[in-house]
């Protein structure tokens, strides 16, 4: 027993330096866009726009009217947008963002902040299959996104957020200058 | 301090702001500030932004509208509306972490962006739970065609509340308080009981430290039994029997990932072997954390591949003597050094969802077992166990992507041993060979609600195996 109270008084010194778990916007974007000048923007959305975002993305609710959103470029020309969505996992929320390439496709997504038990945080290999996803058919659980056993909930919640910022994107894309674009 | 302060003003306007619109535009003019939630705020922030930024078309289209000063100036306090409505929704994770107080206020119009942390303290309690009813309907005749004897049932099998706690990003706690069978009281057959309670202590995805009541990391029900992941109405036998879900001990261990594994390995106390039974296997030793011996301490864990999405393959192992200093009444010390292990896979694709799990025990001085229970002949404890299953279903719905219902039709074919092998001087009892077949359907209106329908063919090797039809409804939140 002695032997086994020194192996985890080893483990606990080993694992009490300082560690960060989760990202801030900033800290997601760079790592996102390294090397690249982000720009925020903000668009509004009329009520036709967020009809045609809840469509797309085929979510129950209605997307808010005020989409902000992060625009990269390098070298004058963009390599990337991203959207930040937090949304319920189970009874606490979830922050993620969703970053887009210029095709409209999923390039990546990060987890800033998770307040339920990690135990349902599925693990960062499992996000990487939303890299170059299209929105259709094939974003969903029953298709094209494998599920995580014991994470069913959060899996939900992410691919329904992938869902909607793809539809955001769509919409705001679509959009002349001007009309739901911030100046 | 002064970061302190600014938000504070920060939020004060905001909520002057919010409330302002209250008295002007909102549905409920008589709600106080004091009961309008985050959400509401930001609902109505962005009403007025919308409206803000109307008039500024409104302005910039007429003949006769504002200077160009005056312009600038209400497209500035829209950006920095919209900045402050956009951290109040992705709450702490706008918070930049390495900056300074001077560049966060440039960075953010000249205010900062944590105003959701004036108006929402740090949110740290987490409740979920989860519940099950099955009814049973077993055949009046066993295979052989005699009476069986048994009757119908139904029962609210499991009402479950989990309650964690997250301290702060390292330390959360978790726990999983159970009601069973309805009613716990004296003459009833129901308990309650505290299935996990641990603390976890999260520095990285490579190494984390938990401590605490835990469920064994074995199998692939005991971690994750929750009605809606366990798709048939009952359980897996061989995940009943021979890995005894929902098995949990106290101790201490380490869990995390690298690259394509995943790993939990933990140091708690052991089975007591008093409770060592033919029939029941290991199951009766669990000792659940209650007043439990701790004379013998047990190592356990497991280690997954997790490499590719919606694949998991893994082992996990126990070892430990379970013994608890008890002796036989001839006086030997019983130490009955007990290991088992499962090798394990899942695998979901598309509507497809394929599991399989084989799992050994191996029991020393069984024998000793017997005589301090004074178990004879066929009554022995298997001094070896073993069982395995395999079950496929697939959503036939999956046919509708966008669809948020399930409907599984699934089968499983297991088959298990309680005594395998027996201690010389002993006999098994064919009727703990058995084999199951389960064949059923499973509908999931959504994801949390589960309504199955399952009939089973089971049979012994004594031929008194009794085939039953059961229907169960289970819940997640």
């Amino acid at each position: 027993m002695n032997r086994i109270l020194a192996v985890a008084a080893a483990v606990l010194a080993v694992t009490a330096t300082d560690a960060k778990v989760f990202l801030s916007q900033e800290e997601a974007l760079k790592l996102a866009f390294p090397a690249a000048t982000v720009e925020r923007k903000t668009a509004f959305l009329t009520t036709g726009q967020q009809r045609a975002a809840q469509a797309l993305s085929n979510d129950e609710a209605l997307p808010s009217a005020l989409v902000v959103y992060y625009v990269a470029t390098r070298d004058g020309r963009t390599v990337g947008t991203a959207y930040f969505d937090t949304h319920i996992v189970r009874t606490m929320p979830e922050t993620i963002m969703v970053v887009v390439d210029p095709a409209g496709r999923a390039a990546r997504i990060e987890v800033l902040s998770f307040q339920e038990p990690e135990d349902y945080l599925p693990r960062p290999r499992w996000y990487g299959q939303f890299q170059g996803k299209p929105l259709n058919d094939e974003l969903s659980m029953k298709r094209g996104i494998r599920p995580v056993a014991g994470a069913t909930l959060t899996v939900r919640a992410t691919t329904e957020a992938a869902r909607r910022v793809l539809a955001l994107h769509e919409v705001i894309r679509r959009a002349p200058v001007g009309e739901a674009a911030s100046p | 301090m002064r970061r302190v302060s600014l938000r504070i003003g920060i939020g004060s306007c905001l909520l002057a702001a919010s409330t302002a619109l209250f008295a002007q535009n909102g549905p409920v003019p008589t709600l106080a500030p004091a009961a309008v939630s985050t959400d509401e705020r930001i609902a109505n922030l962005e009403k007025f932004l919308a409206q803000t930024q109307e008039e500024v078309a409104a302005l910039e289209a007429s003949s006769a509208g504002a200077s160009e000063a005056q312009i600038a100036e209400l497209e500035r306090k829209i950006e920095i509306l919209g900045a402050e409505i956009e951290g109040l929704k992705v709450g702490e994770a706008a918070e930049p972490s390495d900056v300074s107080t001077e560049d966060r206020t440039d960075a953010r119009y000249g205010v900062g962006v944590a105003a959701s942390k004036v108006y929402g303290i740090k949110r740290g309690v987490s409740i979920g739970g989860y519940g099950e009813a099955l009814y049973e309907n077993p055949a009046g005749d066993d295979q052989s065609g005699n009476p069986s004897g048994e009757v119908d049932q139904i029962d609210f099998l499991r009402a479950v509340v989990y309650l964690g706690y997250k301290f702060d990003d390292h330390w959360v706690l978790n726990t999983e308080i159970e009601y069973e069978h309805a009613v716990a009281a004296d003459g009833a057959d129901g308990e309650v009981a505290v299935e996990f309670a641990y603390l976890d202590y999260m520095k990285s995805r490579l190494l984390n430290v938990r401590s605490g009541l835990v469920l064994m990391p074995v199998g692939l029900v005991n971690e994750l039994h929750e009605p809606t992941v366990s798709i048939s109405a009952r359980r897996p036998d061989v995940e009943r029997v021979i890995l005894p879900t929902t098995w949990r001990e106290i101790g201490a261990g380490v869990y995390g990932e690298s690259g394509m594994l995943a790993y939990r390995a933990y140091v708690t106390s052991s089975l007591d072997a008093a409770g060592f039974t033919a029939d029941g296997g290991i199951r009766g030793g669990r000792q659940e954390g209650s007043e439990a011996i701790a004379q013998d301490w047990a190592l356990s864990g497991r280690l997954d591949y997790v490499g590719t999405a919606g694949l998991l393959v893994g082992v996990s192992v126990f070892t430990g003597q379970t013994g608890q200093d008890n002796h036989t009444p001839s006086g030997r010390k019983i130490d009955a050094s007990t290991t088992g292990f499962d090798v394990h896979a899942d695998w979901q694709w598309r509507g497809l969802w394929l599991r399989g799990l084989f799992a050994q025990t191996a029991i020393s001085q069984a024998d000793l077992i017997n005589e301090f229970n004074g178990f004879v002949g066929d009554e022995s404890v298997g001094s070896r166990q073993n069982g395995w299953y395999v079950q496929g279903a697939y959503d036939v719905l999956s046919f509708s992507p966008t669809s948020k219902m399930s409907l599984l039709p699934y089968v499983r074919y297991e088959q298990y041993d309680t005594q395998e092998e027996v201690p010389a001087g002993y006999a098994r009892n064919p009727a703990n060979d058995i084999d199951v077949l389960t064949v059923g359907i499973a509908f999931k209106p959504i994801d949390r609600l589960i309504f199955k329908l399952d009939w089973q063919q089971r049979q012994n090797a004594a031929n008194t195996g009794v085939n039953a039809w059961n229907v169960a409804l289970g819940y997640i939140f």
